[in-house]
């Protein structure tokens, strides 16, 4: 009677401890992901007749843009990076490669731009398991690392919001989940 | 003596799933699309945008153009043991001006989907 009495009473304190405790058991491998927005595909955007297309009639398709600026020289950096930018060079997809990218023809432009953001990470703690050996003192050895990227989607239009040109940016490969923090 | 076991395996559970959290938050407020829809373009000023939607949280000023943004996020996060996946939404509306602060356009498309609860960091 006394060792059933006895065991009982070790289960709730093993119940009541793990309760308690549990929140601070964190796990010795972790694989993290942050994602913002959702993709847009270059088959979402066929729709797109430059000239004729409205900005609203974009945003109807594909929702609001999540940013407006000028397209100066200031704001408009990226989407002339992009334009003279190719996939094999920096992983950039660009419609009408061919059409005339000089500065003045889309400076003062309104650009609205589409993101879709992805960051990965991975963390192992190959000091986690030493925390059953030393109770007071459990070292954290961590090896990790990961990526983050951004897709982009830029829409140029004129002063009267109609669609000019458009253009894609890929960089959504470059988010991975690294484990080997070293080398190149 | 069959106390022993059930709390076992609730101190089991307790522990698997003490590593276990789901966080949902939002950031600003969402524009309902019946404001949306009583601001007419050429007509409404942008005082009266301001008295139906509120301040927006940034203007820009693009060509000539005042740009009121207003946006609003929506964060659902998920973490089972060692897979932790954080997903977050957008909802923006643009509404633009010409000189005269009378609205030209609004830009506010059709509503994105609400992010998923989700803790699976692998796949799309």
């Amino acid at each position: 009677m006394d060792r059933i009495r006895v065991s009982s009473q070790i289960s709730l304190l093993v119940l009541c401890l793990s309760m308690v405790l549990s929140g601070c058991m964190r796990g010795p491998i972790m694989w993290q992901r942050v994602t913002v927005n959702q993709p847009i595909t270059p088959d979402q955007i066929t729709f797109i007749q430059e000239g004729k297309t409205s900005l609203s009639e974009v945003a109807n398709e594909l929702g609001t843009p999540d940013e407006i600026v000028i397209d100066s020289d200031e704001s408009g950096r990226l989407l002339l990076k992009e334009l003279r930018s190719t996939r094999s060079v920096r992983g950039g997809v660009v419609r009408n490669q061919d059409r005339p990218t000089i500065r003045n023809q889309i400076k003062k432009r309104l650009v609205a731009r589409y993101h879709f953001s992805d960051s990965k990470y991975l963390r192992i703690d190959f000091g986690w398991g030493l925390r059953f050996v030393i109770p007071f003192y459990s070292p954290e050895m961590l090896l990790g690392g990961g990526g983050s990227a951004t897709d982009v989607f830029e829409v140029a239009c004129d002063s009267q919001l109609v669609v000019q040109e458009t253009s894609f940016a890929f960089r959504q490969s470059f988010s991975q989940f690294k484990l080997w923090p070293f080398g190149d | 003596m069959r106390l022993f076991p059930a709390l076992l395996f609730i101190a089991a559970v307790s522990v698997i799933t003490g590593g276990c959290a789901f966080v949902r938050g939002t950031y600003g407020e969402e524009v309902k699309p019946l404001d949306i829809s009583s601001i007419k373009k050429g007509i409404t000023t942008r005082a009266e945008v301001a008295t139906l939607l509120g301040a927006p949280e940034r203007i820009v000023e693009v060509n000539g153009h005042e740009i009121f943004h207003y946006f609003h996020y929506d964060m659902k996060s998920g973490l089972l043991l060692i897979f932790s996946r954080t997903n977050l939404m957008s909802e923006d509306v643009f509404v633009f001006f010409d000189g005269n602060g009378i609205v030209q356009d609004i830009v506010a498309g059709k509503k994105k989907p609400v992010p998923k609860m989700q803790f699976w960091p692998f796949g799309d």
